[in-house]
């Protein structure tokens, strides 16, 4: 600090920087040049993205699916693979619980040891926070196709699904969300979207910022984010490496526990089976079994203390629905809440409703060599 | 309203059409609606305290033409007081009473006693630091006899309110603005170029630096420092280091920018204190308006650097105490400015000891290269007292900073995100790239013809539509 005059460059910017000062201001002419360079150059862009033809230049849409996490790259890349042995949709709870890396291992060493030495199987994490069963539907219906993929787990906990029942607090805006993806999913999944105007002019800059951050991952500036969105190349919360042994650190979740505790609590008081949910989930049946696609209806393992403030009756009233719907479609029924060597405890849950990665990659190991291989290797 | 808003979009274009009809036909009527615009602008926040504006305007105009007219020393300081009482008094009450309540609180509890006293909690209007620098500067230069008032009512609520620095500043001096409004001024095809200029460059700074580097960087590390080792401090602390900047920085000259465009020149604010050799030129370059307002009225009516050098230390620890109070109600505000006092002191003395020597600063890009590294980091240092919300958090961060090895970041298995790494690159480059060829850049722009300028400008917008999914507020909004 020094009481000397300031000797930083001038405080007011010299106009002398730039051009004469003491020209008639035309203001309206600039203005009106300005506004067509503009105008033309928004133009430009839309030929040029138009011309580019990415399917991502117009599928790359600020929609709520990206933020959380369910990239509309990840949806592409699934429908454009070769090989898609199981695909799980649902909610965060599925979002949380499966590492698809960690799964594809765990479920490589159980064919080999049922005698499919050498099977790489794929598998796709879609559940997706706010997930509703409209959305599974959409996916049996538009993005799955004959046996691809040959199993899908559909999450079978109602009340985590019920995002759109009416009632529900920010019920409206999933609604909102979900009217949003159909088109869009659509032309990802296919792999062919029809260029239209895109009203956001400079949209095909988005391609010049893709290719500059990494060329070989067009989602890669966006996993970049601290909170794991879109981290992992097949869906899912975690990406496998923060599933290793001593990784996560279980005490960090300590401080919003008890807050999200009763979040989970407010929950499953209001619990209800919907009618929306029935009507989706006949109609995803009779979808993959159109396709040739493995049904598997898994009741997630729940946090204890939260199911014991569940309305009395609730979940026998659920687990009596989904089998006689089970039974009606023939699709498998799996309830691991019910097994209580599933129970999970504080330790692999994150919050009363999702679980950590040590959770997860416990969840993923297991429901690969419990569940699925006996599946694909029977098929 | 945020600079950073589709609103903000629609409205100012709205505003300088509107302005441009204006201005050739009727003065007045010009700053009539500008002043209603600024209201406007700043009611979308919250209407409600437009009222503390309104009350600093006539508080102010009142007592500026009053201690005008008045000669007697006397009458002369009684006026002043008012207009200190007042303007501080509010300040004071939105954004101190609370935090000297909940000390004394503490002090009483930790005496035995029952610390009870109430607390208030009321809501920080936005802008309020920054208006009532300017008021008071106001009627402490007419106190001073080097400003005469402003001619009009009407000039000096137009003084105080105009929109572009309203709610974080620059703080204007009312011997910059006043002679502006009373010449009507009118902006030229090169204000209208610059200005378009500062407001790209402080919307790149804005939303693809600060929120970015933010987001990616620093606002993972402050909010849970335990999850981090060395590498993730350093990215989190440098991360700041540019989203502070590149957040006041970017605000700085939209304003500048829209004052521009609308005719008027408002002061620079930054002038890349990243590049500065030494600590006292760090604040030479740093928030410019506020160091020079805490100069003109603390730093030498206190004695400045004219009783020795004891006291000048003793002169500049008051000054960034008091510059560190301003910038919120908090102990980490406190320790910030005192520490920051502390390096500027070291960095005299060490000024004054090398002249002593004899020694010859050289010029060389070696050595100039070491002072700008080392000062950056010198500044660097007080930083997360600035960020953290607490000590505790402090304190987990210089735990970070120590974590090493095959254990560090443990709880941190993501990657230190790349992008923000990059932009940390970017920022520096420009950075570099603004001190060396700040003046060629903006000839270069103002030589474009509208036409190419407005293509630019399209393709920047759609830039910073693509990368902010969400709007970020600005930083010093809470000041």
């Amino acid at each position: 600090m020094s009481d000397a005059s300031h000797p930083a460059a001038p405080a007011v910017p010299s106009a002398a920087d730039g051009a004469d000062t003491q020209a008639e201001p035309r203001a309206f002419a600039f203005l009106a040049r300005f506004l067509l360079g503009a105008v033309v150059a928004a133009a430009l862009a839309n030929v040029l993205a138009a011309a580019l033809g990415q399917r991502w230049l117009g599928a790359e849409t600020p929609s709520q699916l990206e933020r959380n996490g369910l990239s509309l790259s990840i949806l592409a890349e699934f429908a454009a693979a070769e090989r898609a042995d199981v695909a799980f949709a649902g909610s965060s709870v599925t979002r949380n619980a499966v590492v698809p890396e960690l799964l594809e291992d765990a479920l490589a060493t159980a064919l080999a040891e049922r005698g499919s030495a050498g099977a790489e199987p794929r598998a796709w994490n879609l559940g997706y926070p706010g997930g509703t069963p409209q959305l599974a539907r959409y996916f049996a219906e538009r993005v799955f196709r004959e046996g691809h993929p040959r199993v899908f787990v559909l999450e079978a906990a109602p009340f985590l699904w019920d995002s759109t029942r009416p009632g529900r607090e920010g019920a409206e805006t999933y609604w909102r969300w979900m009217s949003e993806p159909p088109e869009t999913l659509t032309a990802a999944a296919t792999g062919s979207l029809p260029y239209t105007f895109v009203p956001d002019a400079v949209k095909g800059l988005n391609w010049g910022m893709e290719m500059l951050w990494n060329p070989r991952h067009p989602d890669s500036w966006r996993a970049a984010r601290p909170d794991g969105n879109g981290i992992t190349p097949r869906g899912g919360r975690y990406p496998a490496a923060w599933c290793a042994p001593g990784v996560w650190d279980p005490s960090r979740d300590d401080a919003q526990w008890e807050e999200n505790f009763q979040r989970g609590v407010e929950r499953v008081s209001e619990l209800a089976t919907s009618p929306e949910w029935r009507t989706e989930l006949d109609r995803i049946a009779v979808a993959c079994a159109e396709k040739g696609i493995e049904l598997v209806l898994v009741m997630p393992p729940l946090y204890a203390p939260l199911v014991e403030r569940m309305p009395p009756g609730a979940l026998a009233e659920m687990r009596a629905w989904m089998g006689a719907a089970a039974d009606r479609h023939g699709f498998r029924l799996i309830d691991l809440e019910a097994d209580s060597t599933w129970a999970y405890t504080r330790a692999e849950f994150r919050d009363a409703l999702h679980l950590n990665p040590a959770g997860a990659a416990d969840f993923s190991r297991r429901i690969a060599v419990e569940v699925l291989a006996p599946l694909l290797a029977d098929g | 309203m945020f600079f950073n808003s589709v609103p903000f979009l629609l409205f100012f274009p709205a505003v300088f059409v509107v302005d441009l009809l204006l201005q050739r036909r009727n003065a007045t009527a010009r700053k009539g609606f500008l002043l209603l615009a600024s209201w406007f602008f700043y009611a979308q926040w919250d209407y409600r305290f437009l009222f503390l504006i309104w009350v600093s305007t006539v508080v102010d105009w009142l007592v500026g033409n009053a201690i005008h007219r008045n000669s007697g020393k006397r009458a002369r300081n009684a006026l002043l007081w008012v207009s200190l009482a007042v303007n501080l008094g509010l300040l004071g009450t939105f954004k101190y009473y609370d935090f000297f309540i909940e000390s004394a609180n503490l002090l009483l509890e930790s005496l035995g006693l029952n610390g009870n006293l109430p607390v208030l909690r009321l809501i920080l209007p936005v802008g309020i630091s920054f208006y009532t620098f300017q008021t008071l500067s106001y009627t402490i230069e007419i106190w001073r006899g080097t400003l005469k008032p402003a001619r009009s009512a009407l000039d000096f609520a137009l003084f105080v309110g105009f929109f572009p620095q309203l709610v974080a500043g620059p703080i204007v001096r009312a011997s910059e603005f006043l002679p502006q409004v009373e010449r009507n001024p009118r902006a030229s095809r090169a204000d209208l170029s610059l200005g378009v200029y500062e407001i790209l460059s402080g919307l790149f700074k804005k939303v693809v630096i600060a929120d970015l580097i933010g987001g990616d960087l620093a606002n993972g590390f402050y909010g849970d420092p335990t999850r981090f080792g060395f590498l993730g401090a350093m990215a989190g602390i440098y991360g700041f280091a540019f989203q502070l900047f590149g957040d006041f920085a970017g605000y700085s000259q939209i304003a500048v920018g829209c004052g521009r465009i609308l005719g008027f020149q408002l002061p620079q604010n930054f002038f890349n204190p990243y590049m500065a050799r030494s600590n006292v030129e760090v604040w030479r370059r740093w928030h410019v308006t506020l160091i020079t307002w805490m100069r003109d009225y603390i730093y030498i009516p206190l004695g400045g650097s004219r009783s020795g050098e004891a006291r000048t230390y003793r002169n500049i620890l008051i000054t960034n105490l008091f510059s560190g109070v301003w910038h919120g109600a908090g102990i980490n505000f406190v320790i910030w400015g005192l520490v920051n006092g502390l390096t500027i002191c070291w960095s005299r003395w060490w000024m004054i000891v090398k002249s002593r020597r004899g020694v010859v600063e050289r010029d060389d890009a070696w050595t100039v290269w070491k002072q700008r590294f080392l000062f950056f980091h010198v500044f660097l240092i007080p930083m997360p007292i600035f960020r953290t919300p607490d000590l505790a958090t402090l304190g987990e961060v210089g735990r970070a900073l120590v974590r090493w090895g095959p254990d560090a970041g443990v709880t941190d298995p993501g990657e230190i995100p790349r992008r923000g790494v990059l932009l940390l690159i970017l920022a520096f480059a420009m950075t570099v790239a603004s001190e060396y060829r700040g003046k060629s850049i903006r000839r270069v722009w103002c030589s474009l013809r509208p036409e190419v300028q407005g293509a630019f400008a399209v393709c920047l917008f759609g830039l910073f539509a693509l990368v902010s999914a969400e709007r970020v507020p600005f930083v010093y909004f809470q000041f």
